[in-house]
């Protein structure tokens, strides 16, 4: 009831102001629900990222890439007018593998027709959800399925990040000498380090906007090379070999801030 | 209490079991005969003292999906080249330890690090294994399965395996209700058969119970000098208070750095889970490392033996500085002797949790 005296009371006050074409009253007008995407592009530095190929970091250092993958959860969307949208629990957990076309498109249903000028995201698995019973770690957390490599069950909890690649720089205790192994986890069990972390991305220009007939895409770059070249550039002579521990928390602090919003369309 | 007909009709297929929860919590698994009468044949059952602490993961039972839990932890179908199940290094005689094994030996027989814990009272646990890194009972069997040098089997290959397998589909349908084998009916069957693993009937239980267990003199003085110089870490009928310490069995807390690769806070470096002394009589070799092979030279460690490094738990440091635990031969000999009244032939013998 509440809600549909705010939306005639709005209705009234376009329809008094004579506002011809307001972007707010046409969404209130579709009251409906409809689909918002997001669609995530690797790039190396401008180009897309192709695995196996060379790159130099901002470390210096010389780099393939053959894994690359992550977990964006718990998403929030940010509508124009800075309310937000929280995408139900359930319907908030992706992976994302560069090695995976459709795992790339994030596909958010029954979305309230809004303008969305953004999202918030965690990157990684929270640690209610990391503690869930087995049969609440589906879809994406499946780890007899999708999730098959992004878990460590000698340390109960999800992989959040994983790059792996090699680098001539790289030194390594293991047998692949070269090898690069960057896994990041950790939700903060009894004290333990919280490798968490929270990307925002808003739109400078342009909204999506969210209608029960039309499903905008939100194109977001991540340049894979900015997870060498954050607060800290990483030094795969010394840290080719992060499985958790607590190089990792650096790692995560360098790739929280590599989602880019590209631009957004609304065809 | 035997089930006077299990080798003839089959009734270890139709272990009933029932929780109950009533001012003394009893748990109970009960045989059926072939008969009539489910309640007629009990397997055994077992009654948790009233000074039991508080359960810490609660499991839901029923006797289907205590069977198929057992099955699986007997099945080397667990591990990459079908040779090793969790029973191969978990033995019931042992308290569900690896017996006369410092470190048991996996797939291609490769040799763990730390010495195979015994399996019993898992309910009461707080965090598991020797490094606390799991700490859900439905997260245990995933560490051994998917570790290298101990089953190796990838996930989505396990669940082919067993998918492929009539009897598993049978078994798991009828736990389940469902033509479905996935990860999550897979953990809460082994959880059944591993959480039923209650061992609470020894000598001294039954004697804390005033069940008619009797303990000698010397037991007793064992009983009071353990009172009064282990169960700070010992701690509760549980006989652990499920912290971790660093007892100083190593000159090095940087060659096995223990929870500390769990959680990466320094004062943990060294540190190790208080294992339960449940059975401990059969549960040698001791220590994380495996390095006693009696109790003998595990008491003498602690009187004479424990050795100085960063972590070492305060408890292990006297008033005036020197390491270890007072405790003269003759108070070394008693404790072992109480020690020895914690052996429970009931759990050890229990034929409905053998293979």
């Amino acid at each position: 009831m509440k809600k549909l005296s705010f939306i005639s009371t709005l209705t009234l006050l376009c329809l008094l102001l004579s506002v011809s074409s307001c972007k707010k009253d046409e969404a209130a007008a579709d009251s409906g629900k409809g689909n918002l995407e997001i669609e995530i592009d690797h790039l190396a530095g401008t180009e897309g990222l192709v695995l196996g190929t060379k790159y130099v970091t901002a470390g210096g250092d010389t780099v393939s890439v053959s894994k690359f993958q992550y977990f964006v959860s718990n998403i929030v969307l940010i509508k124009s007018d800075n309310s937000e949208y929280v995408v139900p629990q359930d319907k908030s957990y992706f992976l994302v593998k560069e090695s995976s076309v459709s795992s790339k498109l994030l596909t958010l249903t029954d979305i309230p027709s809004a303008d969305y000028k953004g999202f918030r995201f965690t990157i990684g698995v929270d640690s209610a959800r990391s503690r869930m019973e087995e049969s609440e770690r589906t879809g994406a957390l499946d780890k007899g399925a999708a999730a098959l490599d992004m878990y460590w069950s000698w340390n109960e909890g999800y992989i959040f990040f994983k790059l792996e690649g090699n680098s001539p720089q790289a030194v390594s205790m293991m047998d692949t000498a070269d090898g690069v192994t960057l896994h990041v986890g950790g939700y903060g069990y009894n004290g333990s380090p919280n490798n968490l972390r929270t990307a925002e991305i808003i739109s400078a220009n342009g909204v999506a906007t969210v209608r029960s007939n039309v499903t905008p895409e939100m194109h977001v770059i991540v340049n894979v090379l900015d997870v060498f070249d954050g607060p800290v550039k990483l030094d795969l002579a010394g840290h080719a070999m992060t499985m958790g521990g607590t190089y990792a928390s650096v790692v995560a602090d360098n790739y929280k801030d590599i989602f880019k919003l590209s631009h957004i369309h609304n065809d | 209490m035997k089930c006077v007909c299990a080798d003839s009709c089959h009734c270890l297929t139709s272990v009933v079991m029932k929780i109950h929860l009533i001012l003394l919590a009893t748990v109970m698994v009960l045989l059926t005969s072939c008969g009539k009468d489910p309640m007629a044949e009990r397997a055994f059952e077992v009654a948790i003292p009233a000074n039991f602490p508080e359960m810490k993961h609660e499991v839901k039972f029923t006797k289907e999906g205590f069977n198929l839990g057992k099955k699986l932890f007997y099945d080397p179908i667990l591990s990459r080249d079908n040779t090793i199940s969790c029973g191969s290094c978990h033995q019931q005689h042992v308290a569900f330890s690896h017996a006369d094994h410092r470190f048991s030996h996996g797939i291609d027989n490769q040799l763990g690090k730390r010495n195979a814990t015994s399996l019993q009272n898992l309910m009461w646990n707080q965090d598991f294994f020797w490094d606390g890194g799991v700490h859900d009972m439905g997260q245990i069997p995933f560490n051994p399965i998917q570790n290298p040098v101990e089953m190796d089997e990838d996930l989505a290959v396990l669940l082919q395996k067993l998918r492929a397998n009539d009897e598993y589909r049978r078994m798991f349908k009828s736990a389940y209700k469902e033509d479905t084998i996935n990860l999550a009916y897979f953990t809460d069957a082994l959880s059944q058969f591993m959480g039923a693993l209650i061992s609470a009937n020894s000598r001294y239980d039954k004697y804390v119970r005033g069940e008619g267990g009797q303990l000698s003199e010397t037991e007793l003085r064992g009983l009071t000098n353990f009172k009064a110089k282990c169960s700070s870490c010992h701690a509760t009928d549980l006989f652990t208070d499920n912290s971790f310490r660093n007892n100083g069995i190593s000159t090095s807390i940087e060659s096995d750095k223990g929870h500390y690769e769990i959680v990466l806070l320094p004062k943990y470096k060294g540190t190790f889970k208080v294992p339960t002394l449940r059975n401990i009589e059969k549960t040698g070799p001791y220590m994380h490392t495996g390095s006693f092979n009696t109790l003998e030279e595990v008491l003498k460690h602690y009187a004479q033996g424990v050795k100085q490094t960063e972590t070492l738990d305060k408890a292990l440091i006297k008033e005036d500085g020197s390491l270890g635990i007072e405790l003269s031969e003759t108070e070394q000999a008693e404790i072992i002797a109480f020690l020895k009244t914690l052996t429970d032939e009931e759990f050890l013998n229990n034929k409905s949790f053998s293979e």
